[in-house]
């Protein structure tokens, strides 16, 4: 008995430890988020770089999602579903000479004047539509075009996927993206993204 | 319930709409990169054994004393779109050297890959390898689209690169090369 209890304070105790080690260690950078809207499609981007780690948001319209997922053989409820969250294509680079691992779950999006909110995930999606019973190929296809959800870079590598926000069309909202460098946890912040209308 | 005609509007807009997205992603996209990660220490290169679009079985074990290019990708992941063209130049500025490409498809079928393929420029002469259940993605340490591995003449991992990358740079053909004169 006393064992047990033992080990829950243990156990209790290094969990308190990991959420304050990761709610407080990670050093808050401030670089500057630069807005570009397309020419040609009209769609926007929002990019930032920070200590040589470059993350960018692209907007994917409505129709462009669901279409991405129908031709992929997605049933149309789904991909309705999928279309109907706010949908960006998500760019994060590694320009830095040291190697940097992220994982989404530290990850964090803030609509505006609201609570900082857990970045969904391809496993979230799947958990929703587990009953759906999806064929191989297409949870393939929609697996690998999410944003993986942990991924370690050297210098030079990079990575493109969608990343989903549950707001309203047309709202705004933060993005702060962590990375582990070094052993340091660094956050920078991509600013009054704006969920396509 | 759809008709043949709605079905076909309906792969046309998809088509269309798709093809939207990657031009978007095109127009916008970050450079392709000209870094390879080296192994170190080289690692045992993992199996695998995939049939190409003809049907014939390739095995990386059967291309030992090659320096083998292994390249996982889809049609519908936009850098992999984009570097895709390099790799048949890389192929072409390799010929006459123990250098083979393997480009492993993830979970798409000959009809979808051939479209794609029809829409190059260049046509690949390198293998395309059918992953159609993810089998040798699941088993290789890819986290995310585009991922390459370079394997020595000898079987082992000497380079890994994840996201997109310009392969016939002569940074890369360089690396390539050295491997090439390694015994």
């Amino acid at each position: 008995m006393k064992m047990h209890r033992l080990a829950l304070i243990m156990l209790a105790g290094w969990a308190a430890s990991l959420a304050f080690s990761c709610a407080s260690a990670a050093t808050v950078l401030k670089g500057e988020t630069v807005h570009i809207i397309s020419e040609e499609t009209g769609l926007a981007t929002w990019e930032t770089e920070d200590k040589g780690v470059y993350f960018r948001l692209t907007q994917i319209s409505k129709e462009q999602a669901q279409a991405f997922m129908l031709a992929r053989g997605m049933d149309e409820k789904s991909a309705n579903d999928f279309a109907g969250t706010c949908v960006f294509m998500s760019v994060l680079r590694n320009d830095s000479k040291k190697p940097i691992k992220y994982c989404l779950a530290e990850w964090r999006y803030i609509p505006m004047e609201n609570t900082p909110q857990l970045m969904l995930t391809k496993h979230d999606w799947l958990a929703r539509w587990q009953p759906r019973n999806f064929s191989k190929p297409v949870k393939t296809a929609f697996e690998w075009s999410q944003f993986p959800v942990e991924q370690t870079f050297s210098p030079g590598d990079w990575n493109q996927g969608m990343t989903t926000y549950e707001i309203p069309p047309g709202s705004r909202f933060d993005v702060t993206y962590r990375w582990w460098q070094g052993g340091k946890l660094f956050e920078g912040t991509l600013r009054n993204v704006e969920c396509h209308k | 319930m759809w008709n043949a005609t709605n079905k076909l509007a309906l792969g046309g807009l998809t088509g269309f709409l798709f093809l939207g997205l990657t031009n978007l992603s095109w127009a916008a996209d970050p450079p392709l990169q000209v870094s390879l990660v080296p192994y170190k220490p080289r690692l045992t290169a993992l199996g695998l054994a995939l049939k190409d679009l003809d049907g014939k079985t390739i095995t990386l074990a059967s291309l030992k004393g090659k320096v083998v290019v292994v390249n996982f990708w889809a049609t519908w992941c936009p850098p992999c779109r984009r570097e895709f063209p390099s790799m048949e130049r890389l192929r072409e500025k390799m010929s006459g050297k123990p250098v083979v490409i393997l480009a492993v498809n993830e979970g798409e079928n000959a009809e979808t890959i051939e479209q794609f393929v029809s829409t190059l420029d260049l046509q690949p002469a390198f293998p395309i390898l059918l992953d159609q259940d993810s089998g040798a993605m699941a088993f290789w340490p890819v986290r995310g689209l585009p991922t390459t591995y370079i394997v020595d003449k000898r079987g082992r991992m000497a380079y890994q690169a994840i996201g997109g990358r310009e392969f016939d740079h002569p940074e890369i053909i360089k690396r390539i090369n050295q491997l090439v004169r390694e015994k």
